[in-house]
């Protein structure tokens, strides 16, 4: 129900052991099949009223590419990011970077994708979710 | 924050296919000249060297001398930083996503 791919740790103490996946493994990708249908899924995952019950508060969001998106985390950091793809029911993607703190102790995380594909399922939706670093070049944040 | 740039040059250098049979082989054979990664690689010296540059600006690899014999090694601690990166954001996915399993049920009993 849940996979979860990272680089292979290998032996202790020799994290190179069994380095033979492609860098596509690098990236972080979970799978859940959730009991509802791909248009309730997808609600939850564009609306604020839904991603406030489990990802934060939506400050702003913008379904489209190109549309800008901050969420604020439960007494956590507040994320900052930039819709690349929305196509409803299917897929959503954006990048986004982490912000904490504030003024002169700003931290500002490095910059990378999210993705979200939805795929209709026997028992109601597989939600695949992917995070990747994006090479600093391509981040494109203006914020 | 240089922990996380670090993780993108991570990234960046082995997104290449050669790159890693270089690393891979760094592994098994330890410590390795050029000459001798070249023939266990199905590529030229010259590819060889142009390789390990970018793995050592990534602080993948590193040699102790210069030249012709210069034997290169690994150095795995970028990679603890890779790691790191990827047992944080996958912790987070695991806590959103069974909070989004929960909210699901909670609204909509089967």
């Amino acid at each position: 129900m849940r996979t979860t791919r990272l680089a292979r740790f290998g032996d202790v103490g020799n994290p190179w052991v069994a380095y033979d996946e492609p860098v596509s493994d690098e990236r972080v990708t979970r799978t859940v099949v959730l009991p509802a249908e791909p248009d309730e899924v997808w609600a939850t995952l564009t609306t604020p009223e839904e991603l406030s019950a489990w990802l934060g508060e939506v400050v702003a969001l913008e379904l489209e590419p190109g549309g800008s998106l901050v969420v604020r985390e439960n007494e956590g950091p507040t994320r900052r990011g930039v819709v690349e793809a929305a196509d409803p029911g299917r897929i959503l993607s954006f990048r986004w970077r982490r912000l904490a703190g504030a003024g002169v102790s700003l931290e500002v995380g490095g910059a990378s994708r999210v993705t979200f594909v939805l795929e209709a399922d026997p028992a109601g939706t597989r939600l695949t979710v992917t995070e990747e670093p994006v090479p600093l070049a391509t981040a494109g944040f203006s914020a | 924050m240089s922990g996380e740039r670090r993780v993108d040059e991570v990234f960046s250098a082995l997104s290449d296919r050669t790159r890693r049979a270089v690393i891979r082989s760094l592994s098994d054979e330890g410590p390795s000249t050029v000459s001798e990664l070249a023939a266990r690689l199905p590529v030229t010296r010259q590819a060889v060297t142009k390789h390990l540059e970018a793995l050592e600006a990534a602080g993948l690899v590193a040699s102790d001398a210069r030249g012709r014999g210069a034997r290169f090694r690994l150095t795995p601690r970028p990679m603890t930083d890779a790691m790191r990166w990827m047992a944080d954001v996958g912790g987070e996915w695991d806590e959103r996503l069974e909070a989004l399993r929960t909210h699901l049920a909670r609204r909509r009993p089967r």
